[in-house]
């Protein structure tokens, strides 16, 4: 009989098999849509990107995972 | 709605009067009442208390429950322009959706056995926030980004050894009570001095001649927000963090995470440590409950080593291609070490984080472009369309995201008055700042849920309440 005492046991907890977010989706798939600004807004107040201060405008969008909102629901 | 007393309670089977006596007579005893002898007379409720009998029937209770929550005006079912710390923002319906699962609203805390993918979920708020804000480290949210502020200043202090934070004369008096709390009071030996900066009066940003003199070889941390308390871009950050670093001092920005399609993340600028609300990331505006704090810092060994709260870590298992999660900062807690930890580790929002999880999932990196430029699209609308009331000026007209100081004190009227009137029509106007020193100002929100005409309306509105 093996010595089961010292052996290192498996992982007790529930596992699934279920990638992480971040290695879901696929480029340009979206979970969620807003509108775009309506035209009255920026014949008034221009357009978004006029509207943020000089220097401040993120140039590299943020590495988040693209995902229909079914994958999201699923993962 | 009252229902007498009859029968068996729905939630206690041996409520029953013969199994209460099948009961009493195995046990020997004659009556429930000799079961509290010990306890002395004078000590006993005299039953029945002085209350409505409680309601038994689920139906009769959820109609008595609906009349009363009727009578609420809400933001739901009005027009609302508040913001200050909780915001409105949408609820994406599959964040409901989620929270809502058994796996992650009732599980028991904290063990191995009680995580039903929990811990992968916290791993994916800290990763993808991380991603927003261009930080290695995310801790798991607290309570509220006034305690992250506070936990935030405190990590500072230790990394520094000095007892000594510079913030913004213009601050949330909310936030403020919290970080005053954390740093008080002044007879604990490890108080932390709260010195304040001028704001700039023309452009409403921190004066940067009076944080030069301000920060000194004893500050520990600078610690200022952008957007501010007044919604504006703080568009000197990078100066402010290299006066900070000049004298060995942190920067610590506050940061609202739905600017950050648009705008460039604070780590960008020089910031150290990074915290901000996480409400806005998919989180109701709940009563006494809904908010809750973020913090994060590159991946350095000395900013890790003072988390007071929590971090997930993933890391491969024994089978190949297999990730588990874990807790990697808990001998560094105050659940570790006690009143060794660092700080004290405090409640938390864990529910949220996932919350916030999915929402982030949600909109990928389209869907924060696109939330923002709606938002700051329609939020200068607002203060467009507002500055053509006679008598209302914006205090600063440029340079905000979603919130903006609407100054009534031309129209003779006070913002009190004002909102009085505003209610009428069914709108919640903007925080009146009058309390604060602002006489006759109102901090006004807009975003993504109002609409054009939404925003017309309450021009309009104003427009009537401010006639002489």
């Amino acid at each position: 009989m093996t010595d089961k005492t010292n052996e290192l046991r498996d992982y007790h907890a529930p596992v699934w098999d279920e990638p992480v977010v971040m290695q879901l989706g696929y480029p340009g798939r979206r979970g969620q849509v807003f509108p775009q600004p309506a035209r009255a807004t920026i014949d008034k107040a221009g357009a978004a990107s006029t509207l943020i201060p000089r220097g401040l405008a993120r140039t590299a969008a943020p590495a988040l995972p693209e995902m229909s909102e079914p994958e999201v629901q699923r993962h | 709605m009252v229902m007498r007393a009859q029968g068996g309670h729905p939630w206690m089977g041996n409520s029953l009067p013969a199994l209460k006596q099948q009961m009493l007579d195995d046990i020997g005893v004659a009556s429930i009442g000799q079961l509290f002898e010990q306890i002395p007379q004078d000590h006993r409720l005299r039953l029945p208390l002085d209350l409505p009998l409680g309601i038994r029937s689920e139906s009769a209770l959820r109609r008595h429950l609906t009349d009363m929550l009727a009578k609420n005006e809400s933001a739901d079912t009005d027009l609302m322009f508040l913001g200050a710390g909780c915001w409105p923002h949408h609820v994406p319906a599959v964040v409901d959706e989620i929270v809502g699962r058994t796996e992650f609203l009732t599980p028991v805390w904290g063990s191995a056995q009680s995580d039903f993918g929990r811990n992968q979920a916290w791993f994916e708020y800290a990763s993808q926030l991380g991603e927003l804000l261009n930080m290695e480290v995310v801790g798991l949210p607290v309570y509220s980004w006034g305690c992250a502020i506070g936990h935030a200043l405190r990590m500072a202090a230790r990394l520094t050894g000095r007892r000594e934070i510079v913030i913004a004369e213009v601050f949330d008096p909310e936030r403020l009570s919290v970080v005053e709390n954390y740093c008080e009071p002044n007879d604990m030996p490890s108080h932390i001095k709260i010195r304040r900066v001028k704001v700039d009066a023309p452009s409403g940003l921190i004066d940067l001649d009076d944080l030069r003199a301000k920060v000194t070889s004893k500050t520990a941390a600078v610690y200022f927000e952008t957007p501010s308390y007044l919604g504006l871009f703080e568009t000197n950050a990078a100066e402010i963090a290299r006066i900070a670093r000049q004298q060995g001092a942190e920067t610590i920005v506050g940061v609202d995470p739905l600017t950050l399609g648009i705008v460039r993340p604070p780590a960008d600028f020089g910031a150290d440590i990074v915290v901000g609300p996480t409400q806005p990331l998919g989180v109701h505006m709940n009563c006494g409950g809904g908010v809750g704090g973020f913090m994060a810092s590159r991946d350095e060994e000395r900013y890790v080593r003072e988390y007071n709260g929590f971090l997930i870590s993933i890391t491969e298992t024994q089978k190949p291609g297999q990730f588990g999660f874990g807790l990697a900062s808990a001998h560094q807690t105050s659940y570790g070490m006690r009143e060794n930890g660092k700080d004290w580790t405090g409640n938390s929002v864990y529910l949220w984080a996932i919350a916030n999880a999915v929402y982030m999932s949600l909109l990928g990196p389209q869907g924060f472009r696109e939330i923002g430029e709606l938002i700051i699209t329609q939020s200068h609308y607002a203060a467009r369309r507002l500055a053509e009331i006679p008598g209302v000026t914006i205090r600063y007209p440029d340079g905000f995201f979603k919130e903006f100081v609407a100054d009534f004190s031309g129209t003779g009227k006070t913002v009190a008055a004002i909102n009085r009137r505003l209610r009428k029509h069914r709108i919640f106007g903007g925080k009146d700042l009058t309390p604060e020193g602002m006489k006759q100002c109102a901090l006004y929100c807009v975003t993504e849920v109002h609409s054009v005409e939404d925003i017309d309306h309450l021009t309009q509105a104003i427009a009537q309440a401010v006639k002489p």
